[in-house]
């Protein structure tokens, strides 16, 4: 949390940055960048870039790049677990950096998907 | 027995119990019999009572889950999706015998009303099902009034080693009864949403909760919570709402309220099967506070206090 304002910000004050998901996909391999944060407002950004995954039919894993995902709540967990059960057996999606809350999500709810892998590099 | 076991599979005593004694043979050969007849047993009890069971069972102890309840079910609401449910689902094909103790002499007057709640509901959750819940309630530490509102949550009581049906059972009205307006400190500034200033929401939300005193480990399920509790006003609570939060005792407090109706008692105390889309926001809030209390009614709308220890 490194808003630097005090206090409640007024309801629909900008915080521009706050509420953008942007993603592209990665130069170097197969998988998307993803940076802002995924929450109801984003939601129909982040669904629609999983929508893709299952159509790629890359040699090796699906990489996430997630070290500028900020946040993300139960319902884009959700859809990236829902995405993830849809791949076919060999495919996997690896995540790198995911933010904690994530990680805590799959935790909870998900702790057996095994089409989702964590780079731990 | 009673007709109501002949028919119904769910069988749901509260054990009314004056000291160790009592407990034991209140619940030792309870679970005994249960893994004698082949059945999956589980225990989650406060640990003082837990280790009296532990000790009692011997080898046999392997044979059981032993949960202490002070922490599985520190939230009473978590209690039905994490512990009874999480259980009996895991034992498909077997019935099931749990000893679920939620209700302590040292269970707070602002964590009881969602305690009784939890165990009316244990009765909506478990209706149909292949299962036995046990709840003993120590006779000689709780009011009057717990034991009293015990007689209204079980079909069945079962005290001095006898079982009797209850005639006070009613569990719809202890919900409603519990359903009780909840209060904000005045001084705790409120600050509206809506769906574009969600995200604003959530950081001021854990801003604040920081300098509260609510540690850094903590912070990030913090946001998780405020996140599905301000989207479910959003989404389900006429479009916006209001979050406030202020510190009690050892809590960090925050309140959502909104113009939305909970009619579905059990929302949020459903385990989310892996397969399951939506529906995991309120199961998650029970997941990670250490105790949430909802009030809603048509004229008021709906408030949630999810309390957070510092």
């Amino acid at each position: 949390m490194n808003d630097p304002d005090d206090g409640y910000p007024a309801a629909g004050e900008a915080a521009p940055w706050s509420r953008q998901l942007s993603i592209c996909t990665l130069p170097d391999r197969a998988g998307l960048k993803v940076t802002g944060e995924v929450c109801l407002p984003t939601y129909p950004v982040w669904e629609r870039a999983l929508e893709e995954v299952p159509r790629q039919r890359q040699e090796g894993p699906y990489w996430l790049e997630l070290s500028a995902l900020t946040f993300i709540d139960v319902a884009g967990a959700t859809a990236l677990a829902t995405t993830a059960q849809s791949l076919d057996d060999e495919q996997r999606i690896v995540l790198d950096h995911p933010p904690p809350a994530l990680s805590r999500l799959l935790e909870l709810f998900w702790p057996e998907l095994s089409a989702i892998e964590v780079a731990t590099s | 027995m009673n007709a109501m076991t002949e028919t119904e599979p769910f069988v749901h005593p509260a054990l009314f119990y004056r000291g160790e004694q009592e407990y034991l043979a209140g619940t030792v050969p309870f679970v005994r019999a249960g893994l004698d007849a082949g059945e999956a047993v589980a225990v989650a009890v406060p640990e003082a009572n837990l280790e009296l069971i532990r000790a009692a069972l011997g080898e046999q102890a392997s044979q059981v889950q032993l949960l202490d309840m002070t922490q599985a079910g520190r939230n009473p609401g978590r209690i039905i999706p994490r512990v009874l449910r999480a259980f009996a689902d895991a034992h498909p094909t077997r019935r099931v015998r749990i000893i679920g103790e939620p209700i302590w002499a040292g269970r707070t007057e602002t964590e009881y009303p969602a305690c009784v709640q939890h165990e009316a509901l244990i009765n909506l959750a478990f209706r149909g099902r292949e299962a036995t819940i046990l709840c003993p309630y120590d006779a000689l530490s709780l009011e009057e009034t717990v034991l009293a509102d015990a007689l209204a949550t079980h079909p069945t009581i079962i005290e001095s080693g006898t079982q009797d049906t209850s005639a006070a059972y009613a569990p719809e009205a202890v919900v409603s009864r519990y359903n009780q307006p909840l209060k904000a400190p005045g001084d705790a500034p409120s600050m509206p949403y809506a769906q574009e200033s969600l995200p604003d929401a959530r950081h001021a939300a854990a801003r604040r909760a920081a300098e509260l005193g609510l540690p850094e480990s903590r912070l990030g399920d913090f946001a998780l919570a405020v996140a599905e509790l301000t989207t479910n006003s959003v989404v389900h609570g006429g479009g916006v709402g209001a979050l406030r939060i202020w510190s009690e005792d050892q809590y960090v407090v925050c309140e959502v309220r909104d113009a939305g109706l909970l009619t579905d008692p059990l929302a949020g105390r459903r385990p989310a099967s892996r397969d399951q889309r939506g529906g995991r926001g309120l199961l998650l809030v029970h997941v990670l506070a250490d105790l949430v209390r909802v009030h809603t009614s048509p004229a008021e709308g709906t408030t949630i206090h999810c309390y957070f220890e510092r």
